[in-house]
């Protein structure tokens, strides 16, 4: 990439100091990887921490952009990409404005933002992360860039037993967690091991937690955080995955991120049936719908696990830098 | 015509079941696959099997274990059925049942309306004389009824007939119809639904995309009908018919049938049904509630049918110099100006005698034809090079604007490829302004990739805001076979080469490789076409004994994306001219999307599709036989991978880049 076309400041959500896995710091590191974000570029981020360094606060309300940067990355709809000149890259991931961990005010601003993108030139790249959000943003060449997973998990080799063993891994919250599913299929399947990462403060997370001591006990492991390296050690052929979130407008503009790290960590994923990633094949997920039988779940878990040649495979196909890169690509091309 | 079966099983009655797969086999050589989707535990997957065997009848049987619904199952099962070499697919229930001969009579009739609807058999009712459906009607409120249900089966043979909406019990689906379908409105069957009135929203959508619902009166199929979605009563069915209600407004908008009025009545007495008297159905109004923006969002019909309502007229181009309506670059562009950026597109064909002004008074005056009620934009066709003046003349007269398919010189091809004229040559210089001509009459110039872009603005001295780059792209029938591996561990290496031997393809430079490939012996090399310079390189074959080399001659689509199904690696082109270093061959395009290894010689057109690929592209220097060489050494020790999911890729990259030569085409046409 030439010099002068190279970004050179970036707009985002994460807090400088923070070691974030979300989307935009993936694609972020990837691109300035391959040379399309200047590596002293400056980070501007909305939220109450100071700014330090190449990072600046951008402020709440109405973040922008100073004037004078020569092209801008915009990761965050709290940021208007309409209101600097300079905008090269825009990147949209889940619906904001409806998202109910986010606050009503940027909420405001992310719906505003979705709006205006259809008044940015064609000379500005819009990507997304699912079809709900390409339909979502105003913008007619929307590209859909799917999440991906971390290369690096390649080289963690599973290492769970053969038990049947359920794993859930949070944030659980009121509004995007189906608490019903999960207990139904608690109680349709008797799993040897039942597994929650992550569990959250949530009144409701508790209280499906005390119902499943009551009928699992010991069997029942909650962890505060569980990382991709014990991940792999609960890896086993009859560890499956569950992703229990409602199915809503807000869930449909996600792209799961948890089914690209279990599958590539190859543990197979229960998951409602419109969730699952549109580009991902099936073979490794039991889908859930109304009417669904759970208890064919165990049937499904005694059936060949994920191999490694798969697992590679997945990984290999759906690694960040191969995003990273295909983003990298189409910026060439509408800068060329 | 190949057509396969399409079966979804969920919780079957299995005398049922056995009574439709008897009756399957006693027709088994009228149709080419059957394809089931059974779901269900170990034991539904073992007892469908045992049924299978016990009747005698194969299967390509995809088993799960959980329940995909009527319109995720049957969408797996039709891509599979089309990815391979159906040319069209029967949608059938496990309750249907077909005699001897109806599903022949059914495609013959299908053949002769030409096959580019969908189409639905007159249904009986199984073992009585009445009618199951004759197609699907809508009432004002916006219900939707089987037609003629339970009324005497008396039926007009041979008769075609359109109508509202077929069910989904039997449903002949054309591979044309299908593929219209998915790409103008981006799935077959809708995958929100889980199951009932999926049938009759494909119907409404189809029609809103130009694919029509036609009824044939044949005798011989029948429905047993084991449930019925619009009789209430049963918990499961009544929460889906209010949930798929509520879908259908969503998805439709205003092209739901029936009165506004009258549907948004009945749809008020729904909601307060489902809150008092019938609370059990709740969750389903709950669930389409919660994703009502999605379904709204992601729906191209209601989209399409609220932007038509705007002012504007109707986009008129005349698409002036077409050698051949199927040509894949020619077809692609004008399918998306018709049908994306609904254009009224006239062709106007290029004389196929000889003779180049004979070929300029055709073009003028059937153009001048083409342009009589008016025309906002002139296309000049690939190839046409020569006849860019009597297209500005008559994008002058029309007040159009004029966009050349700059897509192949004549300078580059003649001398360059060929070798016809020297470079310092007039001729050679008169073919130069010719092209240059062509380039810069125009309003916006188009070609192929990137790299060529850039190439004719610095030779041609053209703004680069003036040109776009429409890939060529792959065409539909080249996608990975449905037995993709992931690597073929045994037997020859298979090369295979196809083209009409052009010096742009360098098919001396791939000799020049074999022989010095020290593995050949592993390798199988298929030169499959015919051109001028083949019987020169089938000479020095002979003369080299090169005996892993094979020749073939020219084969249709659906015969060479078996061949390309079949090879490891395809090869690309090797010429050393300006040309081949800025070009992306059809030949790369499809090897790619058919998820094999492409070789190719290196060149920075390539840069714009390397990353979407990755290690499937394979280039090579073309001044160097032995890089070939040694690919072809490593490939016989470590079989190259295969993918099936380039051809999504690639297509989502075309895609894009033909949106923004919509979106020029519109402003410039605006302004």
């Amino acid at each position: 990439m030439i010099a002068d076309r190279q970004i050179d400041s970036v707009a985002w959500a994460v807090q400088p100091g923070t070691n974030s896995n979300s989307r935009a710091a993936r694609l972020v590191a990837g691109l300035t990887d391959g040379g399309a974000i200047r590596a002293d570029a400056r980070y501007y981020f909305h939220g109450r921490t100071e700014g330090s360094g190449a990072t600046v606060n951008a402020g709440r309300v109405l973040p922008r952009i100073e004037a004078g940067t020569r092209s801008s990355a915009i990761l965050s709809p709290v940021f208007d990409p309409t209101t600097a000149r300079s905008v090269s890259w825009v990147d949209f991931y889940d619906d904001w404005s409806i998202a109910p961990d986010i606050n009503p005010l940027h909420r405001r601003l992310a719906a505003r933002t979705y709006h205006r993108v259809s008044r940015l030139g064609e000379d500005v790249l819009v990507t997304v992360n699912s079809p709900y959000m390409a339909a979502r943003v105003k913008a007619r060449n929307a590209v859909v860039v799917p999440n991906g997973v971390d290369e690096g998990i390649a080289h963690i080799q599973p290492e769970g037993d053969s038990r049947l063993r359920l794993v859930m891994l949070g944030n659980f919250f009121d509004g995007r967690t189906d608490w019903r599913l999960i207990l139904d299929i608690a109680r349709a399947v008797s799993f040897d091991e039942i597994v929650i990462g992550r569990p959250g403060a949530s009144k409701s997370m508790q209280a499906v937690i005390h119902s499943l001591r009551a009928d699992y006990g010991s069997r029942l492991v909650v962890s505060d955080w569980i990382d991709d390296v014990q991940l792999a050690q609960l890896s086993g052929s009859g560890t499956i995955a569950l992703i229990p979130h409602t199915v809503s407008d807000y869930t449909l503009s996600q792209d799961l991120m948890k089914v690209y790290q279990l599958i590539g960590l190859g543990i197979r994923v229960v998951c409602p049936r419109l969730l699952w990633p549109a580009h991902l094949p099936i073979d490794h997920a039991f889908l859930v719908d109304f009417g669904a039988s759970y208890s064919s779940i165990a049937d499904w878990a005694a059936s060949p696990p994920i191999s490694e040649r798969e697992r590679q495979d997945f990984i290999r196909a759906n690694s960040w830098s191969a995003r990273g890169l295909m983003i990298q690509r189409l910026l060439e091309g509408i800068q060329a | 015509m190949i057509v396969d079966i399409s079966i979804v099983v969920f919780r079957p009655d299995f005398e049922e079941l056995r009574q439709t797969f008897r009756a399957i086999a006693a027709v088994r050589a009228e149709f080419g696959r059957l394809r089931l989707l059974v779901s269900g535990d170990a034991a539904v997957h073992a007892r469908t099997r045992d049924l299978l065997s016990d009747v005698g009848i194969d299967a390509v049987v995809t088993e799960r274990f959980d329940n995909l619904g009527f319109s995720t199952g049957h969408n797996l099962l039709l891509e599979e059925s089309f990815r391979s070499d159906a040319d069209a697919c029967l949608v059938l229930n496990p309750d249907a049942r077909l005699e001897p001969g109806a599903l022949t009579a059914l495609i013959a009739a299908v053949t002769s309306d030409g096959g580019e609807a969908l189409y639905g058999p007159a249904l009986r009712r199984a073992d009585t004389d009445q009618v199951d459906s004759l197609g699907i009607e809508w009432t004002r409120d916006a219900r939707h009824f089987d037609r003629g249900m339970g009324d005497p089966f008396v039926i007009s043979p041979g008769r075609v007939e359109d109508v509202e909406g077929l069910t989904g019990a039997c449903l002949l689906v054309p591979r044309i119809a299908y593929d219209r379908i998915v790409n103008r409105s981006g799935w077959f069957f809708d995958d929100a639904f889980l199951a009932y009135r999926e049938d009759a929203e494909l119907g409404v959508r189809a029609q809103a995309v130009g694919v029509p619902s036609r009824l044939v009166h044949v005798d011989g199929f029948s429905h047993v009908r084991a449930v019925r979605g619009y009789q209430r009563g049963r918990e499961l069915p009544d929460l889906l018919g209010v949930r798929n209600r509520l879908l259908l407004k969503d998805r439709l908008g205003a092209l739901r049938p029936g009165s506004r009025v009258i549907s948004m009545v009945r749809d008020l007495a729904v909601a307060g049904a489902v809150h008092t008297v019938e609370r059990r159905s709740k969750a389903g109004w709950d669930s389409a509630r919660s994703i009502r923006r999605f379904v709204r969002s992601t729906s191209v019909v209601r989209a399409r049918r609220a932007s038509s309502g705007n002012p504007g007229r109707q986009m008129k181009v005349v698409y002036l110099g077409v050698e051949s309506l199927d040509y894949p670059r020619n077809s692609r562009i004008r399918d998306y100006l018709e049908h994306e950026l609904g254009a009224q597109v006239s062709v106007v064909r290029v004389d196929k005698n000889p003779g180049a002004l004979r070929k300029a008074w055709v073009l003028l005056r059937d153009g001048h034809k083409a342009i009589g009620s008016g025309a906002d934009v002139v296309v000049l066709a690939e190839f046409q090079n020569k006849y860019a003046l009597v297209a500005k003349y008559l994008a002058w007269r029309a007040r159009a604007r004029l966009v050349t398919d700059w897509f192949v010189g004549l300078h580059e091809t003649r001398v360059g490829d060929w070798k016809l004229h020297g470079p310092r040559s007039i001729r050679a210089l008169i073919l130069d302004l010719i092209d240059r001509t062509a380039a810069r009459i125009a309003d916006l110039v188009i070609t192929d990739t990137d790299a060529r872009a850039q190439d004719l603005s610095v030779r041609y001295r053209i703004p680069a805001s003036s040109i776009l780059t429409l890939p060529v792209g792959a065409p539909s029938w080249a996608v990975p076979s449905a037995d993709v591996v992931a690597v073929r561990s045994e037997g020859p290496l298979k090369v295979l080469y196809y083209g009409g031997y052009l010096p742009l393809h360098g098919v001396d430079y791939i000799l020049d490789a074999l022989r010095i490939t020290e593995g050949i012996d592993n390798v199988e090399v298929t030169l499959l076409g015919a051109g001028e310079l083949r019987r020169g390189i089938e000479e020095r074959v002979a003369r080299e004994r090169l005996s892993a080399v094979s020749f073939v001659e020219p084969v249709p689509e659906t015969a060479l994306a078996d061949l390309i199904a079949d090879a490891d690696v395809v090869l690309g082109v090797f010429g050393r001219s300006r040309k081949a270093q800025t070009v992306i061959a059809n030949k790369v395009w499809q090897g790619l999307a058919s998820g094999r290894t492409v070789v190719t010689r290196s060149s920075p057109a390539l840069e714009e599709i390397a990353a979407i690929v990755g290690d499937l592209l394979v280039t090579v220097d073309p001044g160097d036989p032995g890089a070939l060489a040694a690919y072809l050494d490593d490939a016989v020790r470590h079989r190259p991978r295969r993918r099936d999911d380039t051809a999504a890729a690639l297509e989502a990259y075309v895609s894009q880049r033909f949106m923004t030569f919509g979106d020029r085409v519109n402003r410039m046409v605006r302004k």
